[in-house]
C-alpha cells in the first residue's frame, strides 16, 4: 500500500469511527492505599516569570529563579510539554541529605497542593552555587518512594522475623525513653547512638551530650580514620580543605571529579583551575573518570602511594625547590633534630646529624639524608608506575610553588594497613611547598567550615565507653565502630539502647554477618531503635523502626569545607515552610510531612523530654524553651537563637533586608560567613598564647608544639618510636605485592570505589539513580581475564579470608593487572516480598545458617518491576542489582589509626563452577574472629604504653570529648 | 479528499504531537494503516512513548524556526510569519499549546481552518520534508510511520488545491567561506548543524552514527557542539577525511531523497533545499584534505 493509498484508507476509517477531536484523558482516580501517594499539582493562568542569569567563574551561564520571586514562582510544566501548562510554586531552599557536601537545593512546592514538584540547585548557596549532582534532584524519589516508612513500627515476634505493628509516636517515645531513663540511672555507657553520615552539625551531638553518656558512635573508622590520623599527627586538624580553584597543581588520591567527599562543590572548582591551566595529578590504580581527565595518571599499586609521594618530597628537598622559609618558620624542626638519634639508626643520617650546630642548614642536611632512599627509581618499582610520570608529577608540583592543592580522604588511606601515612606523606608535599593554608594551597577543614555554637551547651560527660574506644587503639580516629560485634562477642560489654540512625551497619560494615549475630542477640543489644526513612537490612533486626525525614523534611544546619571561605547552610522542611508562607499554622513538622514522618530535631527534643520528665536527671533543662517556662523549645525558637547569636555577620546582613536572621535563612537557605580565609595560623595573638614565630606570638596549629610536627613525639611516646611511625614514611601494606601470591592465583580485591550516582545505602529507593547504576561487576584486566579464561559477563568466584562471593566480571584495561575492583553501594537484599527495600533495587534473598558460624546468602531472584502508587515501579527493566561483597570482608583494624583497611586478599579467583550462582555469598564467622585477633595482636595497648596513665592523648579530637577525668585508665581495663 | 475527514485526521495527528502517545491518542491513530502496522512492533504504550521522545524530543525538534532560521532559534522571523498567517486566517492558537511554530499547531490550523496552497507551501512544505527525512533516518518504526502519515496527508491535501506549488520561502545564506583563515572547525560545525545554511538536518543519531563508524568521540552538549566535537576529534585522530566523506554521503542521500519521487509533485517547493544540499556536497568535497589547515 502506497502512502497515498494508506492516507485515503486512514481518512475513510476515521470517518467510519465518527471521529471527533480527541478528548483529554480523564484523570486517573487514585486507589486508597497505605503506600506513599504520588504528587499532584494545581494549575494556574499566571504567566511564567523571567529567570535570573548567573555567570559562573568558569564561563558557563545558568538561569535561576531570582530570590525575590521565590515566594510566588510560576513556570511551565515541563511534563506537559509541548503544551504550555503553568504551575505556581513556593520555592523553598534546603540542603541535600544524600552525602556530606550539604549542597543547596531549591524545592518547588506547589502552592495549591503543597506537593513537591522537583528539587533544583540553590543559586544563593556559596558552596554548590546552584549546581548539583544527580543525587540532589533524586531527593524527590526518596520523598515519594512508595515503599518508604511512614509510621512508627514495633517488632512483633522474634527479632528478624519481619513482623511489625504500627504504633503511635507517643507509645514509641514513651517506651524508648523509659529504657533510656533506666539505663542512664544505672550507667553512663549503656546508650549508643550509631550514626552513618550525620548530615548535620551539632544538634544530635548536643542531645547526646545532654544525656550525660558516652553515647556517640560514628562510622568514621570505615570512612576516614586513616586520613584523619595522618593530618592530625602533622597539624592537629583532621582533614584537608584544598583551595582548588586557585591552585596550579592539584594532587588527588581520590576520584573527586566524579565522586568522593564534597565532590560536587570540589569538582566545579577543580574544573575552574584546570581551565586556568592547573595541572591535575591523580593517584589511583583504577582509571576513574577523574584519572581520565588528569594531566598525569599514576596508577599506583595499592599501598605504594607514600613511597611515590616521598620520592617527590625527596626530590624537592634534594634540589632545594621547596619553601625553605615556610618550613623554617612553621615546622618544629628543632624537636625533630633532638629526636633523630632516638628513632634513626641510619649511619648516613646520623653522620649528618653529628654536624648539628643548631642551624636550619644542619636540619636540611639531615632531612635530605633521611629521605635519600626515596628515589624515583624505587617509587617506580614499588608503585609499578612509569618513572617518567613520577618525574613529570614532581616537575608540576615544583613549578606550582605554594599553589598545591592536595586531597585524600578514603581511597588509598583507607585501603591499606598503615594508610594513615598516605595522608601524612601527602601533607608533607603541602608543607614542603609552603602551600599550607596558602591561596591555591591546602587548608585544614576547620578553617573553612563554620559550626555555630549551640544554644545552651551541655557540659562534658564523665564517662568512657570501652566499646567505642578500646584501650588497644589509643590513637583511633574515632570510635572503633566496625568492631562492635567483635567486641561484644569477646564479652567486653552490652548495650541497653542502640540507635542506628540513617545507618545500615550490617550492610555497610565489613564482616556483616558478625553484625547480624550481634543485632539478633537480645542479651548484648537489648533494644535496637532504627531511625530511618527507608527499610534496610539492619532495620529488619530492630525492635522499633521510626520514620525520619529526608532532605526537605527536617531542620538542620550544616557547613563543609569547600573553598577558602566559610558558609552555613540551613536544611528546612519545605512543605512546612510553604504551608506557613501560605498562612497555615504548622505546630510540628510531622503535620506537614508525609504520613507521620517526624523531623529528627523535634524527635530528639521530645525523646529527651520524656527521658527526663521531671528534670531529675539534668537532661530536660537543655530542651526547654527560653521563653515559655516548662515547655519544650520549638524549632523557630532554637534556630532563631542560633542565627541571632552564633553566626557572625548574619544579623547585620538580615537587617539590611529588613529581615530577622531566621527569616533571612528561611529565605536564602545559606549564608557566607567569611571568604578569602588564608593562613589563619599566622594570625597574631596575645603574648603568652599561641607560638613564638620570629619573636611574634602567632596562633599556630592544634598540636602540642603549635607547629607542624614532622616528628611526632606523641606517636613515639605512646609506644611507636620507630622511624616509620614518627615521621612521614612508607609502611608495608597488608596487600603489598609480597603478601599477594600472584603465582598461586591470588589477587588484590579493591572494594572501595564509588559510583557518582549512589551514596552507600542511603540512595536505595531512588528510582532515577538506580536506573542509572545498579550493578557492581568485578573489574579485571584483560591479562588476568585471559589467564582465568573469563570474558565480560562470565560469573567469577572470589574467595576472601572469611568467605566467598560470585559476581559477573567486566574485563577492562581500566584496572591494573593483579587487582580486581568492585564498587560498593550495591548488592542490597531483602528477606521477604512486600514493602521494604524496593524490589527494583534489591535481590530477594534467602539466608541460611548452620548455627556454627556458617552463613549463606542465596539469591532467589534479582530486581523486577512491581505495582505501586508510582507507575514507574512497573518499568524496572534491570535484574542485576549487584553483589553484597562487604559480607565477605574480614575486619582489618589498623593498629595506629583504627581504620578498617578495606583492601582484601582475594585468595582464590576463578571462573564460577556449575551450581555457583550470581550474588551468592558464603561466610564463616569463626574465621572472622580469627582474622580480628590477628589484627588485634598488632596493637600496642594504652595499658602497656600510655606515658601518663590515660587512655588516649588528650589533644586528639573526639566527636564528643569527655572530661579529663574520664581519660584515666581504669585500674583493671575491660 | 473529504474536507471533514481531513480535518479529523489533522486533528488526530496534531493531538498526538502535542500530547504524546497514550491509549487515548493512539486509538484513533490506529486507523492509519501505516501507524497501525508500525505499532505492532511495540508491546506497551511506554515503548511507543520512548520512541516518540527519542524522535521528537531528543533528535528532531518539531519547530519551524529550528529548520528555517540562520540561528536555528524559535521565536524569530519564522514565528512572526506564522503568527501573522494565523491572524489572517482567524486562527487562535491554544495559549497552552506547544507554540506558534510547532508542527502540532500548524496541523491544528489545517484541522480548523480552510487554507490555500500558498499556506502549505510557505509554512509546511518549507520544512516538513526535512523533518520527515530526518525522522525516517532514525530507524524507529512508530515515529517514521507517524511522519509518513502526516506527510502523506499534507501531500494529498496539497495535490487537491488548485494554485501551483512553488517555493514561497527563502533560505538564509550559507555564510561559510572556506578560504577565510578565520573559518575554523567550530564555524564549519555550526554551519553543518544549521539546516537552513547547510541544506540538511544532522540529528544526534546521525552524528553518533558517523562518530561510531570512524571511532571518534563526539562528546556531550547541544547538537552543534556535537558536530564541532566530532570534527575536532576526527582532526585529532586523523580521520577527518573519512568523517567528511561520511557526511558527504549522508548529504547526497538526503538530497536524493528530497529530489526523489516521493516529493515529485511538490518538487518546486523543495527546490531551495535541494539546491542548498547540492552546494553543501560540493563544499564538503573541498574540505577533504584540509584538516591540517583548519584550526
Amino acid at each position: 500500500m502506497s502512502t497515498r493509498e494508506a492516507t485515503i484508507d486512514f481518512l475513510g476509517k476515521l470517518r467510519a469511527l465518527g471521529r471527533t477531536p480527541v478528548q483529554p484523558a480523564a484523570a486517573r482516580s487514585a486507589e486508597p492505599t497505605e503506600q506513599m501517594a504520588q504528587p499532584e499539582f494545581g494549575r494556574t493562568d499566571a504567566t511564567p516569570s523571567t529567570l535570573t542569569e548567573v555567570t559562573h567563574p568558569d564561563g558557563r551561564m545558568s538561569q535561576y529563579p531570582p530570590p525575590e520571586k521565590w515566594d510566588d514562582w510560576t513556570e511551565w510544566d515541563s511534563k506537559a510539554w509541548p503544551r504550555k501548562v503553568a504551575r505556581r510554586y513556593s520555592l523553598v531552599p534546603t540542603i541535600c541529605f544524600n552525602c556530606e557536601s550539604a549542597c543547596g537545593l531549591l524545592a518547588y512546592v506547589d502552592k495549591e497542593t503543597f506537593d513537591i514538584r522537583k528539587f533544583e540547585g540553590n543559586p544563593a548557596h556559596p558552596g554548590s552555587r546552584g549546581r548539583n549532582c544527580a543525587k540532589g534532584p533524586a531527593t524527590h524519589n526518596q520523598i515519594y518512594d512508595p515503599e518508604r516508612i511512614l509510621y512508627p513500627l514495633k517488632r512483633v515476634g522474634p527479632r528478624g522475623a519481619g513482623q511489625w505493628k504500627r504504633i503511635t509516636w507517643s507509645q514509641a517515645l514513651e517506651e524508648v525513653a523509659e529504657k533510656m531513663r533506666e539505663s542512664r540511672k544505672r550507667r553512663r555507657d549503656g546508650i549508643m547512638y550509631h550514626v552513618g553520615r550525620p548530615g548535620e552539625d551539632h544538634f544530635t551531638n548536643r542531645a547526646i551530650q545532654a544525656w550525660g553518656v558516652d553515647g556517640h558512635n560514628s562510622h568514621t573508622n570505615i570512612c576516614s580514620a586513616a586520613a584523619r590520623a595522618g593530618y592530625a599527627f602533622w597539624s592537629g586538624g583532621d582533614r584537608p580543605s584544598p583551595d582548588y580553584s586557585e591552585a596550579q597543581a592539584i594532587v588527588l588520591i581520590s576520584a573527586h571529579l566524579e565522586s568522593g567527599h564534597y565532590f560536587n562543590p570540589h569538582a566545579q572548582r577543580i574544573i575552574e583551575a584546570r581551565n586556568k591551566g592547573a595541572k591535575l595529578i591523580v593517584l589511583d590504580p583504577r582509571l576513574s573518570n577523574t584519572a581520565a581527565r588528569s594531566d598525569v595518571w599514576l596508577p599506583t599499586w595499592p599501598g605504594s602511594e607514600p613511597t611515590l609521594l616521598l620520592a617527590i618530597c625527596s626530590e624537592l628537598i634534594r634540589s632545594r625547590r621547596y619553601d625553605r622559609d615556610f618550613v623554617e618558620r612553621w615546622v618544629d624542626w628543632k624537636a625533630f633534630m633532638a629526636a633523630v638519634p632516638s628513632f634513626c639508626k641510619d649511619e648516613v643520617v646520623l653522620a649528618a646529624h653529628a654536624t648539628d650546630d643548631g642551624s636550619y642548614d644542619a636540619f636540611e642536611r639531615v632531612l635530605e639524608a633521611l629521605y635519600r632512599e626515596y628515589t624515583f627509581e624505587r617509587a617506580a618499582e614499588e608503585s609499578q608506575v612509569p618513572i617518567e610520570r613520577i618525574r613529570e608529577s614532581a616537575e608540576h608540583i615544583a613549578r606550582a610553588g605554594n599553589r598545591v592543592a592536595a586531597h585524600t580522604w578514603r581511597s588509598a588511606a583507607m585501603g591499606n594497613r598503615g594508610g594513615w601515612q598516605v595522608a601524612r606523606t601527602l601533607f608533607f608535599l603541602n608543607v614542603l611547598t609552603g602551600s599550607v593554608g596558602a591561596k591555591g594551597g591546602t587548608s585544614l577543614n576547620s578553617w573553612n567550615k563554620f559550626v555555630p555554637k549551640p544554644y545552651r551547651q551541655p557540659p562534658a560527660f564523665n564517662a568512657w565507653n570501652d566499646l567505642h574506644m578500646p584501650v588497644e587503639w589509643p590513637f583511633a580516629m574515632y570510635e572503633m565502630s566496625f568492631l562492635l560485634p567483635h567486641l561484644l562477642e569477646e564479652g567486653r560489654g552490652d548495650i541497653d539502647v542502640y540507635f542506628s540512625r540513617v545507618y545500615n551497619p550490617m550492610w555497610i560494615n565489613p564482616d556483616g554477618f558478625m553484625w547480624l549475630e550481634a543485632l539478633r542477640d537480645e542479651e548484648k543489644m537489648k533494644c535496637h531503635v532504627a531511625l530511618t526513612p527507608t527499610w534496610n537490612e539492619s532495620a529488619w533486626f530492630a525492635d522499633y523502626v521510626l520514620p525520619m525525614g529526608h532532605s526537605g523534611e527536617r531542620h538542620d544546619v550544616m557547613s563543609q569545607e569547600t573553598y577558602a571561605g566559610r558558609w552555613i547552610g540551613f536544611r528546612q522542611p519545605v512543605r512546612r515552610i510553604a504551608m506557613e508562607r501560605a498562612g497555615q499554622k504548622v505546630r510540628r513538622t510531622y503535620e506537614a510531612n508525609p504520613g507521620e514522618v517526624w523531623e529528627e530535631s523535634e524527635f530528639w527534643i521530645d525523646l529527651s523530654w520524656k527521658m527526663d520528665p521531671d528534670g531529675g536527671l539534668g537532661v530536660r533543662e537543655f530542651f526547654e524553651s527560653p521563653t515559655r517556662a516548662g515547655e519544650p523549645i520549638s524549632m523557630d525558637e532554637y534556630w532563631a537563637w542560633i542565627f541571632e547569636n552564633s553566626v557572625p555577620g548574619l544579623p547585620e546582613a538580615a537587617a539590611k533586608q529588613n529581615l530577622t536572621p531566621l527569616a533571612y535563612m528561611r529565605k536564602y537557605g545559606a549564608f557566607e560567613v567569611s571568604n578569602n580565609d588564608y593562613r589563619p595560623f599566622e594570625a597574631e595573638v596575645a603574648e603568652g598564647e599561641g607560638v613564638d614565630i620570629d619573636g611574634t606570638p602567632r596562633r599556630g596549629f592544634n598540636t602540642p608544639s603549635k607547629k607542624l610536627e614532622l616528628y611526632s613525639d606523641t606517636v613515639a611516646s605512646w609506644g611507636w618510636p620507630e622511624t616509620e611511625y614518627v615521621v612521614p614514611w612508607s609502611l608495608k601494606s597488608h596487600v603489598h605485592p609480597d603478601e599477594i601470591d600472584r603465582g598461586a592465583g591470588q589477587m588484590l580485591l579493591l572494594p572501595t570505589f564509588r559510583l557518582p550516582t549512589l551514596i552507600h545505602t542511603r540512595s536505595a529507593n531512588c528510582k532515577w539513580l538506580y536506573e542509572i547504576s545498579h550493578k557492581n561487576p568485578v573489574w579485571m584486566h584483560p591479562e588476568d581475564a585471559q589467564r582465568l579464561r573469563v570474558e565480560t559477563g562470565d560469573l567469577l568466584y572470589v574467595e576472601t579470608e572469611i568467605g566467598s562471593f560470585v559476581d559477573r566480571v567486566w574485563v577492562t584495561q581500566g584496572i591494573k593487572p593483579g587487582i580486581i575492583a568492585m564498587s560498593h553501594h550495591l548488592g542490597r537484599w531483602r528477606l521477604q516480598e512486600g514493602p521494604g527495600i524496593g524490589a527494583g533495587m534489591s535481590n530477594l534473598a534467602q539466608l541460611e545458617e548452620d548455627g556454627q558460624g556458617g552463613h549463606e546468602l542465596n539469591i532467589i531472584k534479582g530486581a523486577r518491576g512491581w505495582k505501586s502508587t508510582d507507575p514507574d515501579t512497573e518499568r524496572v527493566w534491570w535484574e542485576d542489582v549487584g553483589v553484597h561483597q562487604n559480607l565477605t570482608h574480614a575486619v582489618h583494624p589498623d593498629p595506629i589509626s583504627g581504620a578498617h583497611c578495606w583492601h582484601q586478599k582475594a585468595l582464590v579467583v576463578r571462573k564460577a563452577k556449575a551450581g555457583e550462582s550470581h550474588g551468592e555469598v558464603r561466610v564463616d564467622t569463626r574465621k572472622s574472629m580469627a582474622v580480628y585477633r590477628e589484627w588485634l595482636a598488632l596493637t600496642r595497648s594504652a595499658v602497656d604504653h600510655s606515658p601518663d596513665g590515660t587512655r588516649r592523648p588528650y589533644w586528639f579530637k573526639r566527636p564528643l570529648k569527655p572530661t579529663r577525668e574520664a581519660y584515666k585508665l581504669p585500674e583493671k581495663p575491660a | 479528499m473529504n474536507r471533514r475527514d481531513a480535518e479529523a485526521a489533522y486533528s488526530v495527528l496534531s493531538q498526538v504531537l502535542a500530547d504524546g502517545p497514550d491509549a487515548d491518542s493512539l486509538t484513533p491513530l490506529r486507523a492509519s494503516p501505516l501507524v497501525a502496522a508500525a505499532l505492532e512492533a511495540y508491546a506497551t504504550h511506554d515503548e511507543v512513548a520512548v520512541d516518540h521522545e527519542h524522535a521528537f524530543g531528543l533528535n528532531v525538534p518539531l519547530f519551524a524556526g529550528a529548520f528555517l532560521e540562520a540561528d536555528r532559534q524559535v521565536g524569530g522571523a519564522t514565528g512572526e510569519a506564522l503568527a501573522a498567517a494565523y491572524a489572517r486566517l482567524g486562527f487562535a492558537a491554544d495559549p497552552c499549546g506547544p507554540g506558534t511554530e510547532h508542527l502540532s499547531t500548524v496541523l491544528a490550523v489545517l484541522a480548523q481552518v480552510r487554507v490555500d496552497g500558498a499556506f502549505i507551501d510557505a509554512h509546511l512544505l518549507s520544512w516538513l520534508p526535512i523533518v520527515s527525512i530526518a525522522v525516517r533516518s532514525l530507524g524507529r518504526a512508530y515515529p517514521a510511520a507517524l511522519v509518513d502519515q502526516i506527510e502523506g496527508l499534507v501531500l494529498l491535501h496539497r495535490g487537491q488545491l488548485p494554485d501551483p506549488c512553488e517555493a514561497r520561502y527563502t533560505l538564509p545564506a550559507a555564510e561559510l567561506d572556506l578560504d577565510d583563515s578565520e573559518t575554523d572547525l567550530r564555524a564549519i560545525g555550526e554551519w553543518l548543524a544549521t539546516p537552513a545554511r547547510s541544506g540538511i538536518y544532522l540529528s544526534r543519531a546521525d552524528i553518533a552514527r558517523v562518530g561510531g563508524l570512524h571511532r571518534v568521540p563526539r562528546g556531550f552538549g547541544e547538537r552543534s557542539q556535537l558536530v564541532v566535537n566530532l570534527l575536532r576529534s576526527a582532526a585529532s585522530f586523523d580521520t577527518f577525511d573519512a568523517v567528511i566523506s561520511e557526511i558527504e554521503e549522508l548529504v547526497a542521500e538526503r538530497r536524493a531523497e528530497m529530489a526523489g519521487p516521493r516529493y515529485a509533485e511538490v518538487a518546486s517547493a523543495l527546490s531551495p533545499w535541494v539546491a542548498r544540499a547540492g552546494e553543501t556536497y560540493a563544499r564538503l568535497a573541498g574540505l577533504r584534505g584540509r584538516a591540517a589547515h583548519i584550526g
